[in-house]
């Protein structure tokens, strides 16, 4: 799990450190920096696997921008050309380790100008101990051996002469590998921001051949990948939707030509109605109601054992009744349990904070502002401790609205 | 810490939320408004604007606030974490209506203001039932809230005011004839009455500013050292 998250001169994040939990829900204004917060762990992916062209980030739902507007530029504060990022992970095996990433760039008024990564492992602590590295030196040169081979021993041959040189080569080699490493072991390597699009989720206007998409492209090919397993659990959350009696994949693409859809959908996502005659319930992605296509995409995304283990879904109650998006949350929150995911959600629905158990540590909501000199702060809502249910029923919804925990604009 | 704050005005929420900002150094995301209603649905706003004035009047609404706890219980009872205070923010210039019922008493005492602070405190105290007393604060203005911004534009005691209201648009005027860049800044700033009194009482925003003001009005004074 992603523990800690350090963010400094990242668009309107001056300085900001978040401790994560499991399942993280995100509030605020607009324009108060939630997606930033987002998009800074973005960064940090694309930086691990060296993939910070213009495309590839945008591939991940970041918001490309000139440098100039990417670092952080207040009023009255002198620019600093360099986005720093800290990660604390913490391992499976209960090891603390902290990752720094700094990302610089040759032409910062440039927007196709390249970035550069400098990263490297702060410290590794067990029980806050700190600990040697050897042993992960080890590990990496076992299972990348042959990248390794490859990369270390053809070049040493020819210009490492003393066995020191060839031990600084290779711990330099190491050095570069140890922290994709941790990073790819919580799969913060495959993030992504999820920002549904109904028409893509329908099958039109697709733009990504990912499965999924980060718009919601391919959801029925996600679909089609499931196994059985998947395809029961699925199943089990049918009763989101009413009306819905199946959920069907038309491998071969033959309800088309039943006219079922115009020529402008790709999905072969097809649903059936219960309450409609046999003959007449098959509906296409194309003409089913938005909803549906919302919740079936992020329970296929938690369910799907193809999808990363960590990822982001910026405004997830788009499209969804309030009741259902309380209900939506409070499932999702259970299947990121039963399926190891680590999620960052942002939200603008009172409902979505009512699918939160603040009780158990594991789900965490915060709040986002800016601060008087307009730098995005992030504030974790937390219960006060020992607190003793009194009888007083307090929705975290009410309290939101009617402003007792701040969030939204006051003075419009 | 957060506070909240129940008001009369919303002009008036706008400077004490300037207030705290300079004295405590608090972002507008620590500040609550609470009273008025900020965020009132169209529906309550049309009842509520059909009200008959003898109903509508502001520091009712506040008496009100202050009997029925609803504000008070949901702001600092509620389970969420972190320190939390109330500002009860009332005029004086309506202290003798019914309903209010605090005699003034002779303004040539020196105690004057002093004297119907502590009146009107009592009078919140008993509205409450002494309830939360660790976590209100009294921002009592005597007579009106622009004897407390009047002390940004002009150096004069506004302690015992005579007339607040017009006293502070007089001087204010003053200032807009002779004062281009403050005049159209001014007109840029008048779209709701939280904006205009933001707008005329940012200085306090600066703690300097906000100190010198003090020795210029009491129940400022009075106010400001609460904390």
């Amino acid at each position: 799990m992603l523990q800690r998250l350090r963010i400094r001169n990242f668009k309107s994040i001056y300085d900001e450190t978040i401790e994560l939990g499991r399942f993280n829900v995100f509030i605020g204004e607009n324009g108060s920096g939630k997606t930033n917060v987002l998009e800074a762990l973005g960064m940090a992916s694309a930086a691990s696997e060296n993939k910070l062209s213009n495309d590839e980030l945008a591939l991940r739902g970041i918001r490309v921008a000139k440098p100039t507007i990417t670092f952080s530029s207040f009023l009255k504060e002198k620019q600093v050309k360099a986005i720093d990022l800290e990660l604390l992970i913490k391992t499976e095996d209960n090891l603390n380790v902290n990752i720094s990433n700094q990302l610089t760039t040759e032409n910062i008024n440039d927007i196709f100008s390249k970035w550069t990564l400098k990263d490297g492992i702060l410290s590794i602590e067990d029980e806050g101990k700190p600990i040697s590295l050897v042993p992960y030196y080890e590990s990496i040169l076992q299972t990348n051996t042959f990248d390794f081979l490859t990369r270390a021993f053809l070049p040493l041959m020819r210009n490492y002469s003393t066995p020191e040189k060839l031990q600084r080569f290779l711990i330099e080699q190491v050095n570069t590998l140890l922290p994709k490493t941790f990073i790819r072991s919580i799969q913060l390597d495959l993030y992504k921001i999820y920002n549904l699009s109904t028409q893509t989720l329908r099958g039109i206007d697709g733009k990504s051949r990912a499965i999924p998409g980060i718009q919601g492209e391919n959801l029925d090919r996600l679909i089609e990948s499931f196994d059985k397993k998947e395809r029961e659990l699925l199943e089990e959350y049918a009763y989101f939707i009413d009306w819905l009696e199946k959920i069907e994949i038309d491998k071969e693409d033959r309800h088309k030509s039943d006219g079922h859809k115009l020529d402008m959908s790709t999905s072969i996502l097809y649903f059936r109605d219960k309450y409609m005659q046999r003959k007449n319930n098959r509906f296409s992605a194309e003409n089913a109601n938005e909803g549906v296509l919302h919740i079936l995409f992020y329970l296929a995304l938690f369910i799907s054992r193809h999808t990363s283990k960590f990822f982001a879904i910026d405004n997830i109650e788009t499209a969804l009744n309030p009741e259902l998006c309380k209900k939506l949350v409070e499932q999702l929150v259970k299947l990121s349990t039963k399926t190891n995911r680590q999620v960052l959600i942002t939200t603008h629905s009172p409902s979505v904070l009512d699918g939160l158990n603040l009780y158990d540590d594991e789900q965490r909501l915060f709040k986002v502002y800016r601060n008087k000199k307009g730098h995005t702060k992030v504030k974790r809502i937390q219960l006060k401790p020992n607190q003793e249910f009194n009888g007083q029923q307090f929705k975290l919804s009410e309290l939101w609205m009617r402003n007792y925990i701040g969030g939204i604009p006051q003075n419009l | 810490m957060e506070i909240g704050i129940i008001a009369e005005g919303k002009g008036d929420c706008a400077v004490l939320k300037n207030i705290l900002m300079g004295l405590l150094d608090l972002d507008e995301e620590d500040i609550r408004f609470l009273r008025p209603d900020f965020n009132m649905d169209n529906t309550d706003k049309a009842a509520y604007e059909s009200m008959p004035l003898s109903e509508f009047s502001t520091w009712t609404l506040v008496k009100k606030d202050c009997e029925e706890h609803n504000k008070f219980r949901s702001f600092l009872d509620n389970p969420i974490a972190g320190e939390r205070y109330i500002i009860i923010q009332i005029d004086t210039a309506e202290c003798e209506e019914k309903g209010y019922d605090i005699q003034r008493a002779d303004k040539k005492n020196p105690d004057y203001c002093e004297q119907l602070r502590q009146a009107v405190k009592g009078k919140i105290d008993e509205w409450l039932q002494n309830k939360w007393a660790d976590q209100i604060h009294y921002a009592i203005c005597i007579e009106e809230m622009e004897a407390w911004i009047h002390t940004l534009y002009e150096k004069r005691n506004t302690s015992i005011p005579v007339k607040a209201k017009e006293a502070f648009q007089k001087c204010l005027a003053k200032h807009l004839k002779t004062n281009k860049k403050l005049a159209r800044q001014f007109q840029k700033n008048q779209r709701t009455e939280f904006i205009k009194a933001d707008f005329l009482s940012k200085k306090f925003r600066k703690k300097k500013e906000l100190m010198k003001a003090l020795e210029q009005n009491q129940s400022l004074k009075t106010f400001v050292l609460s904390f």
